[in-house]
């Protein structure tokens, strides 16, 4: 016996040490972490290719980021901007900084002239579709003889019906540019609003927004330029947003949370064992076993996940509150005879409920380590292997290292023997049916209540400010790029490109509805080559020849002979624009960003849609589009977390069955369901305190409860274990829950919103499980028999 | 023939004198007092009234495509563009852009629509400040009246008018636009008349939505 603990200390020292080691080498590779909310949820993309250009488009919008640097004066808005994109473009943070629209239509246009006869806008397909000649031929005199006809990219010898002018106008040039509010100043992007002249300057990330790093220098880059442009214009004024400034600022408020629910924990910790044992050695003993847990944790989720997610260190903290557990046990067994108390007689005495305890505890965790969610199972991995070190700790070295300091009655042993004593424990009279009748009916009346909320918001509630700058932003912009997109997919370039032309014909009545605001993809700037081909028949049967609609307008307005010759002999085989000539023009732009050559089976388009109005309508609109996927991360967040959160409620109930008949083999089917009862009780309380607060239920809420069944049958199988020992076990208990319950708590102060509803709920079932637990509990009479 | 010769000695001298005044710069304080006499007039004007001409000197074509029509400027509102030869089109400019009543005038891009409508209003308003903002400016000394030339600061709208002209006696009499490609829009005002007070809801009526 002697040399089994002995064997168990040198083996866990040892063991330890290694591990020590392990984190130390670690640690100084530098430590990674991930802030990325959306990494904590799994991936619903159902194939490489759609998993593929979705992460690239999302990662290319969250590298983008706008600003809007206004004054009341135009010309100090202006060189506000300039020198603002100079400071921004200096910091180094930046990939590129634009303040410079660049969009040339005259250049655009002689890129395009070449491929003219095979290019028409939808408008002036129409009307050639349907011989509207007449009206094609006035149109073109007014437009001639307007002011405005002088912004028409080409010249009249070269287009003189404006029918590349329109095409081009209608879509190659969409850009931040040519956005409805906007105008162009010194090659800038103006929006006059209220008084105030806005620029545009947008950057684009050189990191991802989701490295620590890049928002540490995002977030200096950013004070600075602003420190530097109120100094130079102190009147101007700056609207900010963009992915990285949610990013930054959510791990900003991850790490804050992470030290303080870290240090208060650690506090209430360390006060209480020193309050109850009044002595350093219990404190030190203590705090090693959970620094090793911590660390173990770490270095586990480190090994497994690659990175630590900031959101698994914030849950983290609650390490302190749980695995000082076993420590308390341990060093409360001194209080429960006044001979003389050795840790190898704690060892026999407390150590086989520890470890059940512990076993339970894990067994919450573990069904966590089941759930389909990455980031659920990081933090479930992080306490299992947490607690299994503290445990280990106090099971192997403690037993060696405690002394007996003396102590025998703390004021927190009186307090658990007054209430170990009191009449508080539950018979069968008639005040504490009533009082189970009404927590019955409070439960009841409660959970009839709950509304379940599955949201993306459920992951990242960013603060008030962020939010109203980019609605400010977007406002001003009148815009809202979506966060849905669509993917068109094909065996080839042209499939893809007549896929996506009959897709935007399936979204023109929504965009003419104004249901969608805008669907942007190549086919503007790059039509199929079967519509090219179509479109040349059209221009040469009716625009261009001998009698063509363009020779005889030409004619008319008294043009040379020669211009008239020159446009009747449009040249029949013209080549057509396909994708490789198409991706070396400069006017190609922004669109270029929107095609990917090779997705694994075949090119594929990007549509990007502005401002959805009626989601449902763009879905029924695309369903059945072939190649056709509509990307849209927020409903599939939704929908993930609705069917998690109905299959966390069937697996709670799986749960508490397979834990009734672990217990019924021990305790026998009675005893079972008394033990399975406060925690049963606490969960059902909880859900109808949720209820009557009016606080929606979430998957993370029904997870929460499955820590409280481990924590609570913990408490329960403590006290019927500890009957003999009813005083010092109830203090243990009692301790336990307490730090338990401050750890949890805490979380429900956190910014982040799921985080929040797991500490709302582990708060309110830690607390009602352990007064359940002590009120249906056994009666501690042993003690004065 | 000998109006020919005639018109091709003026085009010549205009040229010339349009190279002059693009080597005079000229800031914001020279050229409101070059300008101070239709600055005054303007200032206590609220509605202006004229007659235009507009000549569009195309390449490609031997002679100009020109047309004619009325002119209403309500200072701080915008402008109605009243086409009437070769047939009847009316657009009204304001601080938005610009509106095309019959929707005859085929699209442009609004962000340019609003660059047009913008430099026009300064134009008309003989706004030096906005004008400054958008174009280096450039004066000459002439017998009678005033001339400013324009050379936009913007390559956006360098596309469309690589310089521009200004010039008239008490009023602004007379614009020219010149693109990259050679080609030239002028317009010429005539009958130029200036109304104070308020302007009528009768003026305002084409600016409603």
């Amino acid at each position: 016996m002697r040399d089994a603990t002995r064997l168990r200390f040198v083996l866990c020292a040892l063991a330890l040490s290694g591990l020590l080691l392990y984190f130390g080498f670690q640690v100084s590779r530098g430590f990674e972490f991930q802030s990325d909310l959306l990494a904590l949820l799994p991936d619903a993309a159902q194939d490489d290719g759609v998993r593929r250009i979705r992460d690239e488009v999302a990662a290319r919008v969250a590298r983008r980021l706008s600003v809007l640097v206004g004054a009341p004066d135009a010309d100090v808005a202006l060189s506000a901007a300039r020198g603002f994109a100079q400071d921004l473009r200096a910091s180094g943070v930046f990939e590129h900084v634009d303040d410079q629209i660049r969009t040339s239509p005259v250049a655009a246009a002689r890129e395009y002239l070449p491929y003219r006869t095979g290019l028409l806008s939808e408008q002036h397909r129409r009307m050639l579709e349907r011989g509207e000649l007449a009206p094609l031929h006035d149109q073109a005199v007014h437009s001639l003889h307007s002011l405005q006809s002088m912004l028409r990219p080409l010249p009249i010898d070269e287009d003189p019906l404006g029918l590349l002018s329109d095409f081009l106008l209608a879509g190659a040039g969409a850009g931040a540019g040519a956005r409805r509010t906007t105008e162009l100043r010194q090659g800038m992007a103006v929006v006059v609003d209220g008084g105030m002249h806005w620029v545009l300057v947008q950057g684009r990330l050189r990191g991802s927004p989701f490295s620590m790093e890049t928002q540490r220098a995002l977030t200096s880059a950013l004070e600075s330029a602003t420190d530097a442009l109120a100094q130079r214009a102190p009147r101007a004024r700056t609207v900010a947003w963009g992915v990285g400034l949610h990013a930054a600022w959510a791990a900003r408020q991850a790490q804050r949370e992470m030290s303080l629910f870290g240090s208060l924990s650690t506090l209430a910790v360390v006060g209480l064992i020193l309050a109850t044992f009044r002595s350093i050695r219990p404190l030190l003993l203590s705090v090693v076993s959970l620094g090793l847990g911590v660390i173990a944790g770490l270095t586990a989720c480190q090994v497994v996940f690659g990175r630590v997610h900031l959101i698994t260190l914030v849950f983290g903290t609650t390490l302190v509150g749980v695995a000082v557990d076993y420590a308390l046990h341990f060093f409360s067994d001194q209080f429960r005879s006044s001979s003389p108390w050795s840790g190898r007689e704690a060892l026999r005495h407390v150590g086989p409920s520890i470890l059940i305890g512990h076993l339970a505890a894990v067994a919450g965790y573990a069904t966590l380590l089941l759930a389909p969610l990455p980031g659920v199972r990081q933090m479930a991995l992080f306490s299992v292997v947490g607690l299994a070190t503290a445990c280990a700790c106090v099971l192997c070295l403690f037993p060696l290292l405690a002394r007996d300091n003396g102590v025998r009655e703390p004021w927190a042993l009186r307090w658990a023997r007054r209430l170990g004593r009191s009449p508080l424990h539950f018979r069968r009279d008639r005040r504490h049916l009533l009082a189970a009748a009404i927590l019955i009916a409070f439960a009841a009346g409660g959970i009839a209540q709950l509304r379940p909320v599955d949201d993306v918001r459920l992951m990242h509630a960013p603060p008030a400010d962020l939010v109203a700058a980019e609605r400010e932003g977007q406002r001003l912009l009148d815009t809202s790029l979506d966060s849905r997109f669509l993917i068109v997919r094909g065996a080839d370039a042209e499939q893809v490109l007549q896929r996506e032309e009959a897709l935007r014909d399936r979204l023109a009545p929504l965009l003419a509805a104004g249901d969608v605001g805008d669907a942007i993809g190549v086919t503007r700037g790059l039509p199929s080559r079967a519509r090219q081909q179509a479109d040349r028949q059209l221009q040469q049967r009716h625009v261009y020849g001998e009698n063509g609609l363009a020779t005889r307008l030409l004619s008319e307005l008294g043009a040379d002979p020669a211009t008239t010759r020159r446009l009747s002999t449009v040249d029949a085989d013209a080549p057509v624009l396909d994708v490789p000539r198409w991706k070396s023009m400069a006017a190609s732009g922004p669109l270029r960003e929107l095609w990917f050559d090779d997705v694994g089976g075949g090119p594929a388009g990007v549509v990007m849609l502005d401002a959805v109005r009626d989601a449902e309508r763009l879905r029924s609109a695309v369903a059945g589009a072939e190649g056709v996927v509509l990307v849209d991360r927020v409903a599939d967040v939704s929908a993930l977390l609705r069917d998690h959160r109905v299959t966390a409620s069937l697996g709670i109930v799986a749960v508490y069955v397979l834990i009734y008949l672990a217990l019924a083999l021990r305790y026998g089917a009675r005893d079972a369901l008394v033990i399975l009862l406060p925690p049963a009780g606490a969960a059902l309380l909880t859900l109808g305190l949720l209820g009557w607060i009016g606080s929606p239920l979430n998957l993370f809420n029904l997870l929460a409860l499955l820590l409280v069944l481990g924590m609570g049958v913990d408490y329960a199988i403590f006290l019927r274990e500890g009957r003999r020992t009813q005083p010092t076990v109830l203090l243990a208990i009692g301790l336990s829950a307490f730090t338990t319950w401050i750890s949890f708590g805490l979380l429900s102060l956190s910014a982040t919103p799921f985080v929040r509803s797991m500490g709302l709920t582990l708060a309110a079932g830690i607390a009602l499980v352990f007064v359940l637990a002590v009120w249906l509990g056994p009666q501690g009479v042993e003690e004065d028999a | 023939m000998r109006l020919f010769a005639l018109l091709l000695l003026a085009n010549a001298a205009t040229g010339a004198g349009a190279a002059e005044l693009f080597d005079r710069p000229a800031d914001r304080t020279t050229v409101e007092q070059a300008l101070s006499e239709p600055i005054g007039v303007l200032r206590r004007a609220t509605v202006v009234r004229a007659r235009f001409e507009q000549a569009r000197h195309l390449s490609g074509f031997g002679h100009p495509l020109t047309s004619s029509g009325e002119m209403l400027f309500v200072r701080g509102t915008g402008i109605v563009w009243r086409v009437l030869e070769p047939f009847d089109s009316t657009s009204v400019f304001d601080r938005n852009g610009m509106r095309s009543g019959d929707g005859q005038a085929g699209p442009a891009p609004a962000a340019a629509l609003r660059v047009l409508s913008g430099v026009l209003l300064s134009m008309l308003d003989l706004d030096v400040a906005a004008l400054e903002s958008r174009f280096e400016m450039f004066t000459s000394a002439r017998s009678a009246g005033w001339i400013l030339g324009l050379r936009p600061r913007d390559p956006g709208v360098a596309d469309f008018a690589e310089r521009m002209t200004i010039s008239g006696r008490a009023t602004l009499e007379h614009i020219e636009l010149r693109d990259a490609r050679g080609d030239r829009t002028e317009i010429t005002f005539r009958d130029v008349t200036t109304a104070g007070g308020p302007a009528t809801p009768r003026d305002l009526a084409p600016f409603e939505p």
